[in-house]
């Protein structure tokens, strides 16, 4: 038995049935895995789903979506949490084709325009010739912070000089 | 000869790849047929976990003190804006911790990273340096075909800089003659700048026990796994366009009834979600399901090493490799191959009646369909793989490499470089040069911080130059 296959089972029962494996279901789940694979254990948690009536999940692809979704910080589980409702409920389910897909997305969404804000104001700073920190700091007076007291004598000496050499590029005159 | 080779490739997203295990099994099989020249390892300290890996993984060959570690500030990805400083200052950094080392060569095992991670390499314009530079070449797909693997115009900016840098290589090595071929053609090179020096599978495959691979419990057990009931074709690779994954299943839907109900095909790569579905919808699509496709996601190399000894036919439809190196892992598993006529392929196959053109269905149905149905020329497929797959060796590769290493550093400069005369006036020229970075919105503190410390961990690492006449006595010193 691989490690993975342990992690599998964890991971399947916690997406399949919402709950966490006990020591006994998930000797009885690796005994099935071992016997007949991925397939057979998604086969058994989904007969033991109270919704068992329902067409069968696509598995692999709906473990990822939520391997991803309750990886997300703080919000992770309540979109988990989301998505299943969503899922169960064939009049959301309808409308909206495939809720935990488009949750899934939405934390990506959020922190891919995160970053992209992110790389615009340094590019638009960039472009539009906005001047640095360190010249708005140095037109305030506000000087570098002194070496920090775990550097060494050289390592100090280094950073003195880098931000003189610094300053000098910010403030030629 | 003083040979520092970058390991990078070993280290950032490249390691589980097709790079990374070139990286490695070439800086073995130079350390092998190393024959008097002496050769050290060039580390990033921003991958930190990997930094003690890579030692650990030389450990039995070579000891710590032949790797030196680039001490640099991240995050440095060249394609994420405000780490532009960043990038900038750790490649000033990189280039003058090799300046300080002083090796005859630097051969760079890969050469086109650092967009999205912390890879840092570069090669700095011939009169700038006082080493010669080599780089190993995988290919040029990204320059032959921009819109499909190029992105944004960041990542082309990006590329096309990488493609400079590669211009200013004294001496390029391309892993296959076909990427040799784009190397001469593309970017243009020729033979005193470019040299093919081949490659090769890992070399424990060559100690596999094919027999065990077979009919062993644990291989019945990673069928099960797998969910594969029936004999098999089987393809791995990464998931991109080029590899033709929908190509290689339309062909499988393709097949004559009885041949395909005979037969899965199993997919080896590594899902993601939206790849996945892709894969699916193209199945769907043919009206195949889970039972007649496998997809495997990522699977360790015990397991790979498994279904290729088991698989009934190995099928590499590609349109465009560098190498194609899985073929020839097939083949050491005594899998018969066929695959595309295209690029790299037809070398590692080493059969012209196993090729077949991607583009063209019908040609890519027959030749799989004879593969599968006719003993005859599977047997002789088999046969072949066993004789063919041995004609690549690492020691050849290696050799083929230290010889064209060993004529680069024996060539003259074309004129002498001039060195600052003291340690004050290097670090003096190296902070100048970080001041006159430009970009925004510059450093902070913190940057300056961690990049003073940086450098004075790059200054302590020395690589004495012991004045030898003979490279035997440069390694003696070392060792």
């Amino acid at each position: 038995m691989k490690p993975a296959d342990g992690d599998f089972v964890d991971v399947a029962v916690w997406t399949m049935l919402n709950r966490r494996a006990d020591a006994a279901q998930h000797a009885e789940m690796r005994a099935v895995l071992a016997a007949g694979g991925k397939p057979a254990v998604l086969a058994a948690l989904q007969a033991q789903r109270a919704d068992r009536d329902l067409p069968p999940i696509d598995g692999l692809a709906r473990l990822l979506l939520v391997q991803g979704r309750t990886a997300v910080p703080v919000i992770g589980p309540y979109l988990a949490r989301l998505a299943e409702q969503i899922e169960a409920n064939p009049a959301l389910k309808a409308v909206l084709k495939a809720p935990g897909r488009l949750i899934g997305r939405v934390p990506r969404w959020l922190g891919w325009l995160g970053r992209r804000a992110r790389r615009m104001g340094t590019r638009l700073g960039a472009r539009i010739r906005l001047p640095t920190p360190r010249r708005v700091r140095n037109a305030l007076g506000v000087a570098h912070a002194p070496p920090d007291a775990r550097l060494s004598p050289r390592a100090a000496a280094l950073y003195a000089a880098l931000c003189t050499a610094i300053d000098c590029r910010e403030n030629p005159a | 000869m003083r040979l520092l080779i970058d390991l990078q490739g070993l280290q950032n997203n490249s390691r589980d790849r097709g790079i990374g295990r070139y990286v490695e099994a070439l800086a073995r099989g130079l350390l092998r047929n190393a024959d008097g020249h002496n050769i050290r390892f060039l580390l990033n300290n921003l991958f930190p976990d990997q930094v003690e890996r890579v030692i650990a993984a030389f450990a039995p060959i070579v000891g710590r003190d032949r790797f030196h570690v680039l001490h640099a500030v991240g995050p440095t990805a060249a394609l994420h804006d405000p780490d532009r400083w960043r990038h900038a200052a750790a490649h000033i950094a990189y280039a003058q911790l090799v300046a300080d080392l002083d090796p005859d060569v630097l051969l760079i095992g890969s050469l086109f990273e650092g967009g999205a991670d912390n890879s840092v390499a570069c090669v700095a314009p011939a009169d700038q340096r006082r080493y010669r530079v080599a780089t190993i070449l995988y290919d040029l797909i990204p320059l032959l075909n921009p819109d499909q693997h190029i992105g944004s115009a960041g990542a082309r900016r990006w590329y096309f800089d990488k493609i400079g840098q590669a211009r200013h290589a004294d001496l390029l090595m391309a892993i296959s003659a076909s990427a040799l071929d784009e190397c001469i053609t593309h970017l243009p090179s020729d033979a005193d700048h470019a040299i093919e020096i081949s490659g090769a599978a890992a070399d424990h495959f060559a100690n596999l026990d094919l027999h065990a691979l077979r009919t062993s419990p644990d291989a019945r057990a990673v069928l099960a796994y797998h969910g594969i009931e029936r004999p098999f074709l089987m393809h791995v690779s990464a998931l991109d366009p080029r590899k033709n994954f929908e190509g290689l299943i339309e062909a499988y839907a393709r097949l004559p009834l009885p041949v395909r109900q005979a037969h899965q095909l199993v997919l080896v790569c590594r899902l993601h979600p939206h790849g996945h579905a892709r894969l699916r919808h193209v199945m769907a699509q043919h009206g195949l399901d889970d039972r007649d496709v496998v997809l495997t996601g990522h699977v360790p190399d015990d397991e790979l090493q498994i279904l290729y000894a088991n698989c009934a036919l190995f099928v590499f439809p590609s349109f465009h490799e560098g190498f194609g190196l899985p073929v020839l892992e097939a083949m050491w598993c005594g899998a018969p191959a066929v695959g595309s006529c295209l690029s790299s392929v037809p070398e590692v196959i080493g059969r012209a009646d196993a090729l077949f053109d991607p583009r063209d269905m019908a040609q890519m149905v027959d030749v799989i369909a004879r593969a599968l149905s006719d003993q005859a020329f599977r047997s002789s497929l088999i046969d072949h793989a066993h004789s063919h797959a041995r004609a690549f060796s690492w020691d050849l590769v290696a050799q083929r490499a230290l010889a064209g290493l060993a004529r680069l550093a024996s060539l003259p400069h074309q004129r002498p470089i001039s060195v600052p005369p003291d340690a004050d006036a290097i670090t003096k020229a190296l902070i100048a040069s970080i001041a006159a970075i430009d970009a925004w919105p510059g450093p902070s503190d913190n940057d300056l911080t961690a990049l003073a410390e940086a450098i004075e961990q790059n200054e302590r690492q020395t690589w004495p130059r012991v004045a030898s006449p003979s490279f035997g006595m440069d390694m003696a010193s070392s060792l």
